[in-house]
C-alpha cells in the first residue's frame, strides 16, 4: 500500500520534471542572475565589487526612472479602463444574441491580436504620419490640420490607441468565454422571477464576469508597466517625442545596451518587476475586498 | 425542451449591429490600409489615396 503511494508520487514528479526543467532554465535562472547582477558595481578602480543595495537606493532616487514609472501609471489609469470597457461592451453585445452575424464580429474584433506587436506599432506609426498616413488624409478631407499624433503631447494617447487596438479583441474573448459558461437555466430562473434584460446583466452577467475581469486587469497591469514594443518602435519615427527613459523598461534597455551599465540596469529591472507585482497584488486585494462586501 | 431556447431568443437589433459595426471598422480598417499600401510602390504611396 505504502509502496504503491511512493511509486505514484514518483510518477507524478516524473511528469512534473519537464515543466520544472524549463521553468528553472527560463524563469528562475535569469531572475537569480539579474538579482545577482544588481548587487554589484563596475568601478574604474577595483573592477567588479559587491555593493549591496547601492544600485537600488540609486534607482529609488533616479528622477529618470520616476518619470517613466509615472508615465506608465498614467497609461494604466486611463488606457486600461477604456480598453476593458470596450471589450466588455463588445462581449455583452455578442453574447446578447441581438447582433446580426455575431461570428463575424467575434472574429473581426479578435483579428488585431493576431498581428505581431511590432508590426501593429509600425502600421499605426505610418497611419499617424501626416505625409502618407490616414491622419493626413482625413485632415485634408476636413480641410483642417489634425494635431500631430506623433508629437510629444499626443504620444501617450497614440500608444494607448495602438495597445487598445491590439488587445481589445483578446480581452473581449476572455469575457465572452466567461459569459458563455453561464448556464442557460440561470437566465430562465431569473426570467421566471421577473427579471428584465438590465436586471439579468447586473445580477447574473456581471458577477459571472468578475473572475475574468480580475484576470484581464492583472494581465493589463503587467502589460502597462512593462510597456516597451510600441514606444520603442515609435521612437524611430519620432525621436523627439519618445525619450530613452519613456517607460521603465525602455530605460532599463537603454541603460544596458547604450550605457553599458548592466548592473544598474538589472537593479532598475528588478525594481520594476517588484512594482508590477505590488500593483497587481493591490488590484487583486481591492477586488477581493469588494467581493466580501457584496 | 427544444422549443424553450427558441422562445427566449430576443429580436435582432439594427442599432446594436450598427454600433458594433463601428468597432469592427476600428479593428479592420487599419489592416485594410496596410494590405492596400503593401501593393504600392514608394511613389504611389505619396500620390494615391490611402483607402
Amino acid at each position: 500500500m505504502k509502496r504503491g503511494a511512493v511509486r505514484r508520487n514518483l510518477t507524478a514528479h516524473a511528469f512534473l520534471l519537464p515543466f520544472l526543467c524549463v521553468f528553472v532554465i527560463g524563469v528562475v535562472a535569469p531572475l537569480v542572475y539579474s538579482v545577482n547582477l544588481s548587487l554589484y558595481q563596475e568601478r574604474m578602480i577595483g573592477g567588479r565589487v559587491f555593493s549591496g543595495l547601492d544600485n537600488y537606493t540609486k534607482a529609488f532616487k533616479d528622477t529618470l526612472f520616476h518619470a517613466g514609472l509615472g508615465r506608465v501609471a498614467l497609461f494604466f489609469a486611463i488606457q486600461v479602463p477604456l480598453m476593458l470597457g470596450l471589450s466588455l461592451v463588445a462581449a455583452l453585445a455578442i453574447d446578447s444574441g441581438r447582433l446580426r452575424a455575431p461570428a463575424l464580429f467575434r472574429i473581426g474584433i479578435f483579428v488585431p491580436y493576431a498581428v505581431p506587436g511590432v508590426v501593429a506599432a509600425l502600421m499605426w506609426g505610418y497611419l499617424y504620419g501626416d505625409r502618407f498616413g490616414l491622419a493626413g488624409e482625413i485632415g485634408d478631407l476636413l480641410h483642417t490640420e489634425l494635431p500631430d499624433l506623433l508629437s510629444g503631447n499626443w504620444m501617450l494617447a497614440s500608444i494607448g490607441n495602438i495597445v487598445t487596438w491590439s488587445y481589445v479583441g483578446y480581452n473581449m474573448l476572455i469575457f465572452y468565454a466567461a459569459l458563455r459558461s453561464v448556464p442557460e437555466e440561470l437566465y430562465e430562473a431569473a426570467e421566471v422571477d421577473g427579471a428584465g434584460a438590465v436586471r439579468k446583466a447586473f445580477s447574473i452577467k456581471l458577477p459571472a464576469l468578475r473572475p475574468a475581469l480580475l484576470m484581464a486587469t492583472t494581465f493589463s497591469v503587467i502589460g502597462s508597466f512593462q510597456l516597451f514594443n510600441e514606444p520603442s518602435v515609435l521612437q524611430s519615427l519620432a525621436p523627439a517625442a519618445v525619450s530613452t527613459n519613456y517607460t521603465p523598461n525602455m530605460y532599463a534597455y537603454s541603460l544596458a545596451f547604450d550605457g553599458r551599465q548592466f548592473n544598474y540596469s538589472a537593479a532598475v529591472a528588478v525594481l520594476l518587476g517588484l512594482v508590477t507585482v505590488i500593483v497587481a497584488y493591490a488590484v487583486q486585494r481591492a477586488t477581493a475586498r469588494r467581493e466580501r462586501m457584496l | 425542451m427544444t422549443a424553450a431556447p427558441e422562445r427566449r431568443r430576443p429580436g435582432r437589433s439594427t442599432a446594436l449591429t450598427v454600433a458594433m459595426g463601428l468597432m469592427l471598422a476600428y479593428t479592420l480598417l487599419p489592416l485594410l490600409w496596410l494590405a492596400i499600401s503593401a501593393t504600392k510602390s514608394n511613389q504611389t504611396l505619396f500620390d494615391s489615396p490611402g483607402l
